[in-house]
Formats: C-alpha cells, structure tokens, sequence
C-alpha cells in the first residue's frame, strides 16, 4: 500500500501547508464577516488542498496556492447571492481624502499620528468589513497578506490592472470608513472649515 | 517629475511593485516636494496602521485541531496522493478548465458554423479501449473511502434525488443511465459553474465521473472532437445538451444540459456510457 507515501505526503503538507492557517483564517474572516463561515471556509480550501498535495509542486509558492483555493470557493460558495449595488459614491472620494481632512485637523499638533495611535484593532477590521466586497478581497490580500499584485491577480483571476484599480479605490474607501470611525468614536474632531 | 507623475507612482512604491528608474525618480521628486512627501509618509504610514491593527488572525485552534482531525479521517480512508485516481481530475479539471474552455472555443470557430451531427467513426468513447486492468475495485474501494473521510452527503439511498435537490438536475431512471453503477453523487463548483459530479461505473465496467450542470456558462461545440491539452476529446450533442468525453485512462465525461432538457433526451446522451 501507499501508506509510506501517504504519511510523507501528509508531513509535508503540515510543514508547508498548516503554517498558513493562520493567515488563511485572517483572511477568511474579512471575507466572509461571519465566524462560522470563515472556519468552514478554511477548513474546506484546506481539505481540498490536502486531497490535492501530491499536485502541488513542492518549492513553488504554497500560500498564494493556498489562498488561490480559499478565494475559488469563497467566490463560488460564500459569496452575497444578492450582490449588493457596488455604485458607491467613492469616485467622488478625494485622492488624498484623509490625508486632507487630518491636514484641516487644527486642534492637535500631529493629527495623523494622534489617530493612528488611538484607533483599535477593531476599528481597523470593522473599516474593512465595511468595503465592498470585490474592493474588499484585493485589500487584504495586499494589506494584510502582502501579496504582490501579480500573486493577486493569479489568485483571484482578475487581470492585474483590475487588481491595482480595486486597490487604490479600496484604499480610499478604506481610509474614509477608517475617517467615520474616528469621528463616531471621538478619536478626533470634524475639522472646521 | 511633477507632483502630478509622482502622485502616480505613490502607491506603487509604496507597496514596492514601481520599477527602479520610477522609484529613483520618485524619490527626487520627494526630496524636492514637502507636500508630496508629507503625503507619501501618510500613505505608508496608514498602510503601515492597517497591515499592524489589521493582523491578528485571531483565534485559530479551533480550526487547526478540526482540520488536522479531517486529515486524520482523509488518511484513514487513503484518499490522497497516488490512490486516488477517481478524483484526481478534480485538480485538472479546476486547473485547466479555462485551457479546455479557450480550446473548446477555439475549436467551435474552427470547425465553421456547420451543425451536422458528428460522424460515426470517432463518436463513442465506448469505441475506446477498456483503460486499466482493475478499475472496479480500484474505484470501488476509493469510494468507500470517500464516504466516510471527509463528510460530504456521498452516500445516498437516493442518489438522483440528492442530486436533483442539489443542483435540479433531474435524470430519470433509464436503463441506458445505469442508477445502480452510480456510486457517489456530490456537487463541486468548478471556475464559478456548478456541477453534480456522479462517480459511476459505465456499461463497460469502467470508471467514469460524469459531471452534470444546468449552467449555461460553457458553450460546448458540436464538432465531434476537440483537441484538449494534446489529448483528443469526443464531443456528442443533442438538441439541449452537450456531453464531452475526454479519453484518458479514467474516462471524464461532462454533461452540460439545459434545465429544460427532457430526462429522457439526457438519458439518449448517457446512452454513450
């Protein structure tokens, strides 16, 4: 029987696979913005990986493999049936929206480092949560996985300028959800204009 | 450069995707302009905020110790690596639909407008060969396996009605689509289509995985065959569906119907089994 094989396979596939769960799940949970489901998610795009291992070439690049399963069966499976209307008003977003509103913050000295240093964790994943999905998917596989944008592309089969134009509109939507929540919560003040 | 040319090129040095020559000309450009630079230290810094505040998977145990226990159940059950012929394509078929989608459009414009019916020398894959020297048991044995590994809804008293809750696809019980050689009924989404994937026997006692979708999202030639990856693939079409048998060692075979398609006119499809 294979067993050999089997168990080589199998230690292989913790030593080069299970290290990204973590990342996986990160991951996950700004996609789908339910706990239950990123678990489910990542636990099948991890089965699927494992069914699959003897495939994958080994010294090629595991975790964009990986992620490039999670994404297919998120985009497949998990996604909004009802996609919600994506025609936000983000186009009329400045460039340099936040940049610009911290610059009319006149009451502090360093508006910048005041918000960065006041706003959580949550803050931060709850301004991602609040992007539109497709915006969302490419932010945090750049953000917070690091991904270059050709590994974006290959992961989520978007041509590479789809990938850089979502970037720059979600980090802009990002940076005015991030805006909203630092008003609401009284992080800094609406500047006077 | 301007601040203009420079705003440009902010993020992609940022996220350090610019070329040198950009980054270098940037990189003057900031040296020279306050405001610009004041904003290029305001990007990285937020990214440099999110990417730090953003971070924290969280909680993971929970699905590490589920995962590694599924692993266990996979292994148990032998279903990796060189044993499991049945649902190797799975990979390749994920892997190369876009390939076999692109030859497959590739080979309608080539083979012209002509809708005749396919010629009778090259149009049945039971033409071909018997592939391997026990392929039932093989098979029969990975099934099992399946069943109890991973704890997909694969065993089924009733497997076209799994089926038809799953995907409303809905094959009758025709003598030329043998009920009782079907072993496994499960659905897999494959490139954004869904298909129910039956693991079955065919007439000839072979393994086949015969995949069903009511999807619209392949439009299948009515040339007899296809070129697929170097390999000849046979191309059989009724009036609503399209099936392609690729000839390999395990035979593939892919129904594409229209969900208006009649039972009885999938089952005269089927009939190639």
């Amino acid at each position: 029987m294979a067993d050999h094989k089997q168990t080589e396979l199998r230690k292989r596939f913790e030593r080069e696979a299970m290290v990204h769960v973590d990342a996986l799940m990160r991951t996950a949970r700004r996609m789908t913005k339910n706990e239950a489901d990123a678990e489910d998610l990542v636990q099948e795009a991890m089965l699927k990986a494992y069914r699959f291992f003897d495939k994958f070439e080994e010294g090629t690049n595991c975790k964009a493999w990986l992620f490039k399963i999670m994404t297919n069966i998120f985009i497949n499976n998990y996604r909004s049936k009802a996609k919600a209307p994506q025609s936000l008003a983000f186009d009329e977003i400045d460039d340099s929206f936040l940049f610009g509103q911290l610059a009319k913050t006149k009451d502090v000295p360093d508006p910048e480092r005041e918000l960065f240093s006041k706003i959580f964790d949550d803050d931060v994943k709850a301004a991602i949560n609040e992007l539109p999905e497709d915006f969302r998917i490419v932010v945090v596989l750049s953000f917070l996985e690091g991904f270059a944008y050709q590994e974006i592309a290959d992961i989520t089969g978007l041509q590479i300028g789809t990938v850089k134009s979502r970037l720059h509109r979600g980090r802009k939507l990002l940076q005015k959800n991030l805006w909203d929540y630092a008003l609401k919560n009284g992080y800094i003040k609406e500047p006077q204009n | 450069m301007n601040c203009r040319q420079a705003l440009k090129h902010l993020y992609d040095v940022i996220d350090k995707e610019a070329n040198e020559v950009d980054v270098k000309e940037v990189e003057r450009h900031l040296k020279m302009c306050r405001h610009c630079m004041a904003q290029y230290e305001f990007e990285k810094a937020f990214k440099a905020v999110v990417q730090e505040k953003g971070s924290n998977p969280g909680d993971v145990d929970k699905v590490k110790d589920s995962i590694m226990a599924k692993l266990d159940a996979i292994d148990a059950a032998g279903e990796v690596g060189p044993t499991r012929t049945p649902f190797k394509w799975h990979l390749v078929a994920m892997a190369s639909a876009a390939v076999i989608v692109l030859c497959i459009i590739a080979a309608v414009s080539l083979s012209g407008p002509g809708e005749t019916p396919q010629t009778a020398s090259n149009d049945t894959p039971a033409a071909t060969a018997p592939s391997t020297d026990d392929p039932i048991p093989h098979f029969i044995m990975a099934h099992m396996a399946h069943s109890n590994g991973n704890g997909e809804k694969d065993t089924h008293t009733d497997p076209l009605k799994y089926l038809y809750e799953q995907t409303g696809i809905l094959l009758d019980k025709s003598p030329k689509f043998p009920v009782e050689n079907i072993l496994s009924v499960s659905v897999d989404t494959i490139l954004g289509v869904q298909f129910g994937c039956l693991e079955m026997l065919n007439n000839h006692g072979e393994l086949v995985t015969v995949f069903l979708t009511t999807s619209d999202k392949y439009d299948l030639p009515a040339n007899p065959v296809a070129m697929v990856d170097g390999r000849e693939m046979v191309v059989h079409r009724c009036e609503k569906c399209t099936l392609v048998g690729m000839e390999k060692k395990d035979l593939i075979y892919m129904v594409v119907s229209d969900p208006k398609c009649e039972p009885k006119e999938l089952a005269e499809v089927a009939s190639f089994f």
